[in-house]
């Protein structure tokens, strides 16, 4: 389904994908080459963040606020309608140059509402690429991968106002081209208020 | 009686289709349009 968001230009920049690929199945007889024990512990603040029993795969997490299924299409669409209306934190504005092994990320962030800080993140996600799986639950396939993510950084924390701020990531050439993604995340709750996308 | 069975069974198979076209109708309305928010979808996988 995150293959589908990505490339649906109708949904460019209405609904933003990140596939954070999870290393806690890698010894099942196939090391997923874009997954990392980071995305593993991010899942984790979400397992407690909205109190569940335990974190599998595949799941979908809205907005930072609801979860479910990562195949559940009913409630993916329903979960989007509804996020999609709900205040945001502010603005979020951002432009991306990539040159070689580096991107360039310029936020502009103007927090007018928030309750709690705000973690600015930026995500770096390779846009797309074919895995042949050798091994493992899926030996004998073929995945074409997107929107996944390859890094995850706290740019500042936010409470009101105005801030800028350009940030150079070292990036692999081997990953093509790639998106940037920031977002403000209120610390505790884990809900998003506000996120952007570039190009 | 011939004629009558076939013309019953047209009738049940644009009558089939019918509820078929509507059902697909009204599950197109159930998808709400989006609001004016962009909406951050993370998606927790493996290939393994």
């Amino acid at each position: 389904m995150v293959r589908e968001i990505a490339r649906d230009p109708a949904l460019r920049g209405k609904v933003i994908p990140l596939a954070f690929h999870v290393d806690y199945w890698d010894h099942l007889g196939w090391r997923d080459a874009f997954s990392s024990p980071e995305w593993s512990r991010r899942q984790m603040i979400y397992v407690r963040a909205l109190a569940l029993p335990s974190a599998y795969t595949p799941q979908m997490v809205i907005n930072g606020t609801r979860q479910f299924v990562g195949t559940n299409r009913r409630a993916y669409e329903a979960a989007v309608a509804d996020a999609s209306k709900q205040p945001s934190a502010g603005t979020l504005q951002m432009t991306t140059k990539q040159s070689g092994d580096s991107l360039e990320a310029t936020i502009v962030a103007n927090v007018t509402e928030a309750a709690r800080p705000l973690d600015l993140w930026l995500a770096i996600a390779q846009n797309g690429a074919v895995t042949k799986i050798a091994a493992g639950e899926n030996g004998g396939t073929t995945i074409d991968n997107a929107a996944i993510v390859r890094k995850l950084i706290r740019v500042d924390v936010l409470r009101s106002g105005t801030t800028k701020k350009t940030v150079v990531v070292p990036i692999d050439k081997k990953w093509g081209a790639v998106t940037g993604i920031a977002f403000l995340q209120e610390r505790g709750t884990m809900a998003i208020r506000c996120a952007t996308m570039a190009p | 009686m011939e004629s009558m069975r076939a013309g019953w069974i047209a009738a049940a198979v644009v009558a089939a289709a019918v509820v078929a076209t509507t059902i697909a109708a009204i599950d197109s309305r159930a998808q709400a349009p989006l609001g004016p928010n962009p909406v951050l979808v993370e998606l927790f996988t493996s290939q393994g």
